[in-house]
């Protein structure tokens, strides 16, 4: 029991995470490779900020997640407003995770390689339930705002988008802090689940699965990515029965999703239109 | 007004347009024809801020708007429709005009993450004027369908209810009857007269179906190497020997 609700808390705390490069990559267009940058930056402020600070885990919580979002635009407004090619982009930000962990290696606050211990665990399984909720609600309402129109214009067509006036870099930029504000939070809870945090937890390996969980779960949607975060977490555990399976089995569950829905598990729906089409459908048949 | 002062475009050795000038007046509908390459459309990517001008000065109303970043260019009063549609094709078609209205909706970004009540009232409200203009164009039926399924026609259609949405003083129209059937286009006749009649809007409108563009236009200017070749009436133009010798070459005499 204490085993499955471990990675049931795993994976939603990956699902808080994923969710901010769905903002950023599914209903923006733009591509990363740097965000376990700021799911470390919201893993040790929120870690700094209870374990020698004493604050409050929900204060914490929030200002680990505000604090990547400060970090974003040291790395989004001179990459963005350059209009740097999306190429180009990933592989700036790329370095920047590089460089955003080499800063964590060697602070004294942040005790070096040797990482933080004895962090205090807040994160239980109904806590993070609660703010995997929450940061649902929040994205779900941000896309379905003028905010989120704007976005999608973006992902869809950039030129098109700036011929409705829409500001390319601002709408960027907007979606990186919002998506570094929800790994923000993803960290933090994270440190306060793991009970300790070392740099090299955030590598790019992090960064490349928040990408697979937002491809796989597909794009335009916030659901999809959310459930495949918790799926790929919680995978590899139940295939540890099949231990010498397992890479290759995680492999074609990849590959399968591929073929048989390109667009990704969810791609452009959530499952809530699922519920609504049935609950349609049984109105039909009962009337 | 919009006036363009000897612009200039070159693309890495390609002068694109080269010391180009004219001016539109408002309420008027000016044609914008030349031969493939002319560089009609750099001159509207030019207007639009896509691209910056390397020489020369364009002004609206009054404003210099070369260079100037394209969002803000909508700002000042302008709209386009592209040569090559231009939607956003997984939105639907009521979806794509809404966002016309993004600059025009009060709410702020707390409200908006917070996903507060007054936020879907205002959606709402967009929704009612949204439809107002795909009923202008004969979309109303098409709302809920997905853009990018539509026929070209009606994509066409689309692209200048999404343009009109966003109440511009002046619209640009990129070879509109591109690809369409001379029912479509006796169709699209229509639509741009009458657009420009309850607007009264500024087009310039750029066209390779002389038909059209000789019965819509009064005024036309010719565009050739990226230069003005000749600006006049249709009837002015029609018996231009450089307008004749650029279209249909040389010996056009003996065509
Ligand atoms: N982004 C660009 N990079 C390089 N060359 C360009 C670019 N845009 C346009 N050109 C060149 O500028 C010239 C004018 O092109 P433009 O598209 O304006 O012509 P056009 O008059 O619109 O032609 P058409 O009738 O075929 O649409 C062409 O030689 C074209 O190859
Ligand atoms: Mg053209």
């Amino acid at each position: 029991m204490g085993y499955i609700n471990s990675v049931l808390t795993l994976g939603c705390i990956q699902a808080v995470s994923v969710l901010g490069l769905a903002l950023f990559t599914g209903f923006t267009g733009q591509f990363s490779l740097g965000h376990a940058a700021f799911i470390g930056i919201g893993a040790y402020v929120s870690a700094i900020l209870t374990f020698y600070y004493h604050v409050p885990f929900i204060l914490a919580l929030i200002l680990g997640g505000l604090g990547s979002v400060v970090v974003s635009f040291i790395i989004g407004v001179p990459t963005l407003k350059a209009k740097l090619r999306s190429d180009y982009f990933v592989i700036a930000i790329m370095g920047f995770g590089e460089a955003v962990r080499v800063v964590l290696e060697n602070l004294n606050i942040t005790q070096g390689a040797r990482g933080l211990a004895g962090i205090e665990k807040y994160s239980t399984l109904p806590v993070v339930i609660l703010v995997l909720a929450v940061c649902c609600w929040l994205a779900r309402s941000f896309i379905v705002s003028r905010y989120g129109w704007r976005a999608i214009a973006v992902r869809e067509d950039p030129i098109a988008a700036e011929m409705m006036g829409i500001n390319l870099f601002a709408t960027k930029m907007l979606s990186l802090a919002g998506s570094a504000f929800f790994c923000g939070v993803g960290g933090a809870l994270l440190a306060h689940f793991l009970m300790y945090i070392q740099p090299v937890m955030f590598t790019q390996v992090q960064s490349t699965q928040l990408v697979a969980a937002v491809v796989a779960g597909g794009i335009g949607s916030i659901s999809g990515p959310v459930i495949m975060a918790i799926f790929f977490i919680a995978l590899p555990e139940m295939l540890r029965i099949a231990n010498m399976w397992r890479l290759v089995i995680y492999g074609l569950v990849l590959i399968l999703i591929m073929v048989f829905r390109p667009s990704g598990l969810m791609g452009y729906h959530e499952l809530t239109e699922l519920g609504k089409g049935l609950f349609r459908r049984l109105k039909k048949e009962g009337s | 007004m919009l006036e363009l002062n000897n612009v200039t475009k070159t693309f890495g050795g390609i002068k694109a347009v080269s010391g180009f000038s004219m001016k539109a007046h408002p309420g008027e509908i000016l044609g914008l024809i030349g031969p493939n390459g002319a560089g009609k459309t750099t001159m509207f990517n030019l207007i639009t801020g896509v691209y910056k001008p390397d020489g020369g000065t364009i002004s609206f109303d009054g404003e210099n708007i070369g260079g100037m970043a394209p969002h803000h260019v909508v700002e000042k009063g302008i709209a386009r429709t592209f040569q090559n549609i231009r939607l956003f094709n997984k939105l639907t078609v009521l979806d794509n005009v809404k966002i016309a209205f993004h600059n025009k909706l009060h709410y702020q970004l707390p409200s908006a993450v917070l996903g507060l009540p007054l936020v879907g009232r205002q959606n709402k409200e967009i929704i009612k004027e949204a439809m107002t203009y795909l009923e202008l164009v004969g979309l109303q039926d098409h709302a809920k369908r997905v853009a990018g399924s539509l026929p070209y026609g009606l994509s066409r259609r689309l692209e200048i209810a999404r343009a009109l949405a966003l109440k511009p003083k002046l619209i640009l129209l990129d070879e509109p009857a591109a690809g369409m059937n001379p029912e479509e286009i006796v169709d699209l006749k229509e639509l741009i007269c009458m657009v420009h009649r309850e607007f009264a809007l500024m087009i310039v409108l750029i066209e390779h179906r002389m038909d059209l563009i000789m019965s819509i236009c009064p005024r036309i200017v010719v565009l050739n190497f990226g230069t003005k070749l000749a600006e006049g009436t249709p009837e002015e133009l029609q018996n231009n020997e450089e307008v004749l010798k650029a279209y249909l070459g040389e010996d056009y005499k003996n065509a």
